[in-house]
């Protein structure tokens, strides 16, 4: 450091700071967590304080979203940016490149993998600093369904060139014996659909469950993970006019639904609360028509968006190439949601190639997650203003 | 203020440089420290205030002021909008000082026990520190030199080094 030899300065004031204790604490409860890294290395008294505050702020801060955008060409770097609707700033992660296996891809908010015939890569921390390998399920399929749900991760039907019987299979690698085991296969009614780009899926983590969703009929079927049980069919589709849906899930527990329909020659997208018993959606919010459009972004057509979320938040995003905006969507205490807009740097700021994959999750960063992650190898954060 | 100011009770707030203050009763209950001590009748004519100046004072007096005449959120619910926008506008202004003078409202809110006050003046801090390098925090606040991280603070800071505002 080379802050610290400025004897000669300041003699005026010897006396000490009088920003400490409850004031100091009060004062750094405003400050995002972003802010708080330089805020913890002011000075001693500072540096303590910002750890306790820290402790009961983390429940606080809103998840952040990450993006990582992969090259479609040798060695298929990619890169990592992070949305923190604390600050509404957009911070680079300058650090080596995800080890490459195939191509990058999400499931469930906070998962990211990468499945080949030979290895399975995922990371499912908040910032994805730790990556998991395993050599891959036996039976070889494209785009597969992918979870991971506590001790479980869960590889699911899927693409398959010869053995019309496998494309249902469901394998489950337990990481406390390391070890895959055939489960039983995904209901007949995913026959045509059973695959990652037709589904969205979301995970329990209390109940140790998977719920997979077609994107196009809101058939819905849910996997014990546990018991390596299927159950359902479910439909959640809420509105029959709803042509398009995805599903996520809330910290509360709450399963969330949000289907795109058309009223009046529109595109209208709503939010739903889905029971417990998965028998019925209730209706949360509308996404204001503005937002709608801008992830239409001059389409005639509306074509496909996801979500991500975590915490109280969730945040829609077009699957097109191109579109300058993200969609976030605040789920406060009354029932309602806050809806607002987020331009996404990455796109804007000329960060990605037409060519290039854009993945997004989504996490609950604390002090502790972002301290571990600046220690942990060859990291630069780089905080835009 | 109203007309009826003249026939409600009057309070004096002496500062530490011996400047008096006359200000409503209304005035002076924002302060949760003053108003105990009027309900515990332990209050004199005249309030000295041994650790705050006349500078500070008035522009405390000044706060709560305006924070007595406007209505207060839990009144009603349906208060109306434009009133709720101009006290944030008035925060705004008020805020509009310089960093030493923000710290003494700050420690003078807290002896006097205002919260909204103590609020407002932690919210400016924090706003002029956000993007901040430490050295630059140090700088801003006048923090003691004294104050020496600890060696293995310092070994974090080093460690966290790799944090950069762009």
């Amino acid at each position: 450091m080379n802050t610290c030899n400025n004897n000669e300065a300041s003699s005026s004031n010897e006396q000490q700071s009088p920003l400490h204790g409850d004031i100091l604490q009060s004062i750094l409860s405003h400050v995002p967590l972003i802010h708080l890294i330089p805020a913890s290395h002011v000075s001693k008294t500072w540096s303590t304080t910002v750890t306790t505050t820290t402790k009961t702020i983390t429940t606080t801060t809103k998840p952040w979203l990450i993006i990582h955008t992969q090259t479609s060409r040798h060695p298929y770097p990619t890169q990592t940016h992070i949305y923190d609707p604390d600050s509404s700033s957009w911070i680079q992660i300058i650090q080596p490149s995800i080890k490459y296996i195939s191509s990058l891809r999400s499931s469930h908010s906070n998962l990211l993998y990468m499945i080949s015939p030979s290895h399975l890569s995922f990371s499912s921390d908040p910032m994805h600093v730790t990556w998991h390998h395993l050599l891959a399920p036996k039976i070889w399929r494209v785009d597969p369904v992918v979870a991971h749900v506590g001790d479980y991760v869960i590889v699911a039907g899927g693409v398959c060139d010869f053995e019309d019987d496998d494309k249902l299979a469901v394998e489950v690698y337990d990481l406390s014996l390391y070890k895959w085991r055939k489960s039983n296969p995904m209901p007949e009614v995913f026959s045509q659909s059973g695959s990652a780009t037709w589904l969205s899926v979301s995970c329990d983590e209390r109940d140790k469950k998977v719920f997979v969703m077609e994107r196009s009929s809101g058939v819905t079927c849910c996997f014990d993970v546990v018991n390596n049980a299927w159950s359902g069919v479910y439909n959640l589709r809420p509105d029959p006019r709803v042509v398009y849906s995805v599903i996520g899930y809330l910290s509360d527990n709450r399963m969330i639904v949000v289907g795109r329909m058309c009223e009046n020659d529109k595109n209208v997208i709503k939010v739903y609360g889905v029971s417990e018993d998965l028998s019925k959606c209730d209706e949360i919010s509308e996404m204001p028509l503005e937002f709608v459009e801008c992830l239409k972004r001059g389409c005639v057509v509306m074509t496909s968006f996801d979500v991500v979320m975590a915490g109280n938040v969730m945040y829609v995003f077009s699957k097109e190439w191109g579109c300058e905006f993200i969609v976030m969507c605040e789920f406060v205490g009354n029932g309602g949601c806050k809806w607002s807009k987020v331009v996404n740097m990455v796109v804007k700021g000329g960060c990605v190639n037409v060519m290039d994959r854009m993945v997004y999750s989504c996490g609950r960063v604390g002090m502790e997650e972002l301290r571990g992650a600046m220690r942990s190898g060859d990291r630069k954060f780089v905080v835009k203003r | 203020m109203s007309t009826s100011s003249s026939s409600s009770k009057k309070i004096v707030l002496k500062s530490a440089d011996n400047e008096t203050f006359e200000i409503d009763e209304i005035v002076a209950l924002e302060s949760q420290a003053i108003k105990n001590m009027i309900e515990d009748e332990c209050a004199d004519n005249v309030i000295p205030l041994g650790n705050i100046d006349s500078k500070t004072l008035s522009k405390i007096i000044e706060y709560c002021k305006k924070h007595a005449e406007s209505p207060k959120k839990d009144d009603n619910a349906d208060i109306d909008e434009k009133a709720v926008e101009d006290l944030k506008s008035f925060d705004a202004e008020f805020a509009k000082v310089d960093m030493p003078l923000i710290q003494d409202i700050l420690m003078a809110a807290n002896f006097l026990n205002i919260d909204n006050l103590i609020g407002l003046m932690c919210r400016t801090i924090a706003d002029r520190i956000k993007g901040k390098t430490p050295e630059e925090i140090r700088k801003i606040l006048n923090i003691n030199k004294n104050d020496l991280l600890s060696p293995e603070q310092e070994a974090k800071a080093r460690e966290e080094n790799s944090w950069a505002f762009d």
